[in-house]
């Protein structure tokens, strides 16, 4: 499903070089759930930011779904993403002049779905994500852990294959935390891949990860 | 060397694009030598963003030269006021030895850049880009006619003088002098429109079997006819004067700017017929749609040159 082949990442500044990963090498199976551990600036989200198409290695493969995402230009990795990947952020990123409805709307726009449809989907994941009852209201007006349920609807609303999370709970108390982990485990049962990158101990000990993959200065130690 | 603010406007472009196009042609060829579809390395992950580079400025430089191309008209059309002798662009592009041939390089230029374009427009439409080495050959070679274009012009401008007493239109395209074009002035007007139509009846031939070497040969021929009839009979219809046969007025408001669509529907038309065929052949692509849009454009400049004829013939009761 998601395969990273020696995959150096640097970033280069005219005053310095900064190595964000250092040959990585990794295998993630459909349907399995892995955790990217490590402190601030390990690695994690260049990690995720790679499989996603975000951006691209310095040297090695990243292969998605039988695709080379790292040699596919930007309009094609945009595709690929939209359908394939659905992305959840530490902040959010939501439009907080938006309502809860239309910013969950945002990824199907492109779509070209008839509106029903459209309409169908949107109301599946806000239930799915208990958000229903604050459909129109506006983001900027949701609490922390409301925000995350939004954006855990936006990344699920284009039905895809793998669920990326970067620092899911770092904004999170630790009942709303629970909460989204339990979310992760019922989209687990589903059959969704599931990456998510933290440095949340409540992620550590749970049954249903798969593997987990500790970093340390852009290197694999586990 | 004559400097007003529109030959200032072309210059400091000439130069933006010098310095820009050499940066396309050095990663051009960078390109063309190391690209490896493959390679997970950092060479070939370097030609990806740079092939974005690349792409940027030619398609910016292209979106500029073809108003350019009218401004540089237009530049010429405004200096004719201050030439002795001129009396539109043809005198002015007429005053200096090599003028047509800048002209000429200015159209090939806008082909080939043309060209490139349709086969970017192929090669990324694919996520394999596969024409990539093509394409970045063919700008290494379009590249050459590219600075010899900007060095003409620059030559140009700074040959340009206005003490200098030259030929007007009026002389220029006429049998009776001995100008670089009065060669054309050999040939019967109604064989050359007889050709004209011939080859756009080929055109349509081509078109309606779906032949691409009937086609492009054809567009050849019709390019090269549309022309000289255009000097030599359609512009007299154009002006209703018999005597009167110059390409450049028809740019003038005074016949409501007609050389511009004229033009425009003409090199279009021949642009799609030519090097659309050309690179659908190349990539096994959008043939029909090449044709479709050639045939087009290539009518609409035949019923509009047929159309000043035939109403002049209807207001007169004559042919000029």
């Amino acid at each position: 499903m998601i395969v990273l082949k020696n995959v150096y990442k640097c970033y280069e500044t005219e005053a310095q070089r900064i190595d964000a990963l250092r040959d990585i090498s990794l295998h993630v199976k459909a349907g399995e759930c892995v955790l990217l551990k490590g402190a601030s600036g390990s690695g994690k989200s260049t990690i995720l930011s790679l499989i996603a198409g975000l951006s691209k290695p310095t040297t090695g493969d990243v292969v998605v779904d039988g695709k080379r995402i790292s040699k596919l230009m930007e309009p094609f990795s945009a595709h690929f993403r939209r359908e394939n990947i659905g992305f959840i952020f530490q902040r959010y990123h939501l439009i907080p002049t938006l309502s809860v409805r239309d910013n969950i709307a945002l990824p199907l726009i492109p779509e070209n779905l008839t509106a029903q449809v459209m309409e169908k989907r949107i109301q599946e994941v806000m239930q799915l994500c208990a958000i229903s009852h604050k459909a129109s209201a506006l983001c900027r007006h949701l609490s922390g852990g409301e925000q995350q349920r939004v954006a855990i609807a936006r990344a699920l609303v284009n039905e895809p294959k793998i669920i990326i999370a970067d620092e899911p709970t770092a904004n999170l108390d630790a009942v709303l935390s629970e909460q989204f982990i339990e979310t992760m485990h019922d989209l687990k049962k589903r059959g969704v891949t599931l990456l998510i990158a933290t440095h949340d101990s409540q992620f550590f000990n749970l049954p249903f990860v798969d593997q987990q993959i500790e970093l340390k200065n852009g290197v694999m130690i586990s | 060397m004559t400097l007003t603010p529109e030959i200032i406007a072309i210059l400091m472009l000439d130069g933006l694009f010098l310095f820009f196009s050499s940066i396309a042609f050095v990663l051009s060829l960078k390109l063309y030598w190391y690209w490896d579809r493959d390679a997970t390395s950092l060479l070939q992950y370097r030609l990806e963003k740079e092939s974005y580079l690349v792409g940027l400025i030619i398609k910016y430089i292209f979106m500029l030269k073809v108003p350019l191309f009218l401004f540089f008209i237009y530049t010429c059309d405004t200096l004719s006021g201050i030439i002795t002798g001129a009396m539109c662009a043809a005198g002015v592009v007429n005053s200096v030895d090599f003028g047509l041939f800048l002209l000429l390089f200015k159209l090939l230029n806008l082909y080939l850049f043309g060209f490139w374009l349709l086969l970017h427009v192929r090669d990324v439409e694919s996520e394999l880009q596969p024409y990539i080495r093509q394409k970045s050959l063919f700008f290494g070679i379009a590249f050459f006619f590219f600075v010899a274009e900007i060095v003409l012009e620059i030559l140009f401008f700074t040959s340009l003088n206005i003490s200098k007493i030259v030929s007007c239109c009026g002389t220029l395209f006429s049998a009776s002098t001995q100008s670089s074009l009065s060669f054309l002035f050999l040939m019967e007007n109604w064989m050359i429109v007889s050709f004209f139509y011939a080859s756009f009846v080929l055109m349509l031939v081509g078109f309606m079997v779906k032949n691409s070497a009937v086609y492009l040969f054809s567009n050849l021929l019709f390019l090269f006819f549309a022309i000289v009839s255009l000097i030599l009979f359609f512009s007299t219809y154009v002006y209703e004067l018999p005597t009167h046969h110059c390409p450049f007025c028809l740019l003038q408001s005074d016949y409501y700017g007609v050389g511009y669509f004229l033009y425009a529907t003409l090199f279009l038309g021949t642009f799609y017929g030519i090097c659309g065929v050309v690179i659908s052949t190349l990539t096994q692509g959008f043939i029909l749609r090449a044709m479709r849009l050639s045939i087009f454009f290539n009518s609409v400049y035949v019923l509009i040159v047929s159309a000043y004829v035939v109403v002049y013939f209807l207001k007169n009761g004559v042919w000029l």
